[in-house]
């Protein structure tokens, strides 16, 4: 059940939907709902209006631009396998967008959406770290770019000014050996901890799911991590800052970290 | 704010509140209690109906979100030829259920899921219980579950493959 009421608008044109953002002081953005509404439910987010972009067709494209793949925010987590580029390109979004809650949450949730809301354990967004993606923004004034690594401050907070949308996420095709891991406790759950890795050149970039108050990220020399396993994991530890609950204490998320870490290795001996 | 929404071939045309959600649409306004609401939290799945032909939350949509929407509820599955749904028929011959509140929500994720599967494709069990893996059951520990939705997908493929 949700409480407060609030004015809905449904826009049909980008323009359309930032005229409303700016208009309107407290407005928030609905995609697919699947974050959103169960925060609404909780009584943890409260505005005067709400505009959902789901009709912005303009949201809904995925294409190649020079060494990127560009995905409308509007894209859902079940139509990412439905596009060739992706497909071939960037198959680890497909393989991480595959095991995202369940198939009812995938009908809905957005890539977009799991990107802006900020969750330390949303997968896609440690995969956009990971990838060195960023996003790109869009308000009454024109476009902005933001990088993965800038975009993330805190539990839920993002880059995102209040009169912004996410128009687009673009992700670079210049790594290798992307991974994915991620333990959770049930079916259809979030990540306990999770981490997704991509290889530049000779440093190894990490998302890491779950271990401190948002997406985190950080880069590794890959002779440091297979000669130095320790101390180089020492440094990884020192960005995170996990929390203990239910689900687990702070050392058994960095024990899976390091679990990941050396699976990762066991697959690509140097 | 005005919504159109069509249930089960049904329109219906009414006034909601922004806050109204579609379940409590489906169960107050169309009078529908086939769908149940089990824990209002996106987890039990009890509330899974389809939306234009895909099986979704209901607990976690707004009504106004659904507006245009085509909906499909259990109830949309009868016919009213005396026939069961293939779906329904195996959970019934199968036993898939005990105590029912989830049966509702089962039997909508399962024919989303077979729905989904490709011409010539045949779901495995682990293909099968990921696909559900959106449904709590408290009764009946899935088994005969899975025994339901396999034996609906051999139903489905000897006869007639519409399935809606
Ligand atoms: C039962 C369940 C299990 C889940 N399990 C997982 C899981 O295992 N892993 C995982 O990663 N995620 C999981 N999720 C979350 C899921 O991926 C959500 O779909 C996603 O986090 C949010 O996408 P959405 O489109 O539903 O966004 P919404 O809920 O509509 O929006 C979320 C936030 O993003 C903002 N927003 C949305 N789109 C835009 C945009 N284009 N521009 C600016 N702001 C925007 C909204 O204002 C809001 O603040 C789960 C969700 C549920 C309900
Ligand atoms: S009532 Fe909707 S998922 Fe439980
Ligand atoms: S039959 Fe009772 S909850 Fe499934």
């Amino acid at each position: 059940m949700i409480l407060s009421e609030f004015t809905y608008k449904k826009p049909k044109s980008l323009e359309e939907a930032l005229d409303l953002l700016s208009d309107t002081d407290d407005s928030k953005i609905i995609a697919g709902g699947q974050s959103l509404i169960p925060l609404m439910k909780m009584g943890l987010t409260g505005f005067e209006q709400l505009v959902d972009i789901s009709q912005i067709t303009d949201l809904k494209s995925v294409k190649v631009v020079d060494d990127f793949v560009e995905i409308g925010s509007m894209v859902r987590h079940c139509d990412l396998e439905n596009y060739d580029v992706i497909v071939s390109r960037l198959p680890i979004l497909i393989k991480i967008a595959s095991q995202i809650g369940d198939p009812q949450v995938r009908h809905r949730g957005t890539i977009g959406g799991a990107i802006a809301h900020g969750d330390p354990a949303s997968d896609l967004a440690g995969c956009f770290v990971a990838l060195k993606g960023s996003v790109v923004l869009s308000n009454k004034k024109g476009i902005r770019e933001i990088s993965a690594n800038d975009f993330y401050k805190g539990f839920l907070e993002t880059g995102l000014n209040d009169d912004e949308i996410i128009v687009s996420i673009k992700f670079p095709l210049n790594f290798r050996d992307a991974e994915f891991f991620k333990v959770s406790k049930r079916a259809q759950d979030w990540a306990i901890s999770g981490l997704v890795t991509a290889k530049f050149k000779d440093e190894l970039n990490l998302g890491l799911i779950s271990m401190g108050s948002t997406t985190l990220g950080v880069s590794v020399r890959i002779s440091d991590l297979y000669d130095n396993f320790e101390s180089t994991f020492e440094s990884i530890e020192s960005v995170c800052s996990p929390t203990q609950d239910i689900y687990a204490t702070k050392n058994f998320r960095f024990h899976l970290l390091r679990v990941f870490l050396r699976g990762y290795m066991n697959k690509h001996p140097i | 704010m005005k919504v159109s929404i069509v249930i089960n071939q049904q329109r219906y045309d009414t006034e909601v509140a922004s806050n109204m959600l579609l379940v409590d649409f489906i169960r107050d306004v169309a009078k529908l209690k086939a769908t149940n609401v089990g824990c209002d939290t996106t987890t039990c799945g009890a509330c899974t109906i389809l939306l234009n032909g895909e099986s979704v939350k209901s607990c976690t949509i707004l009504a106004v979100q659904a507006d245009g929407a085509d909906i499909v509820t259990l109830e949309g599955l009868y016919t009213g030829d005396g026939t069961l749904h293939p779906v329904v028929q195996a959970f019934g011959r199968s036993h898939g259920l005990q105590c029912g509140f989830c049966t509702s929500g089962m039997v909508m994720a399962a024919v989303s899921l077979l729905s989904s599967v490709a011409d010539g494709q045949v779901l495995t069990e682990d293909e099968i219980r990921n696909g559900l893996e959106g449904n709590l059951c408290r009764c009946t520990g899935y088994q005969n579950i899975v025994n339901a939705v396999k034996l609906a997908q051999d139903l489905l493929i000897a006869g007639d493959n519409i399935i809606s």
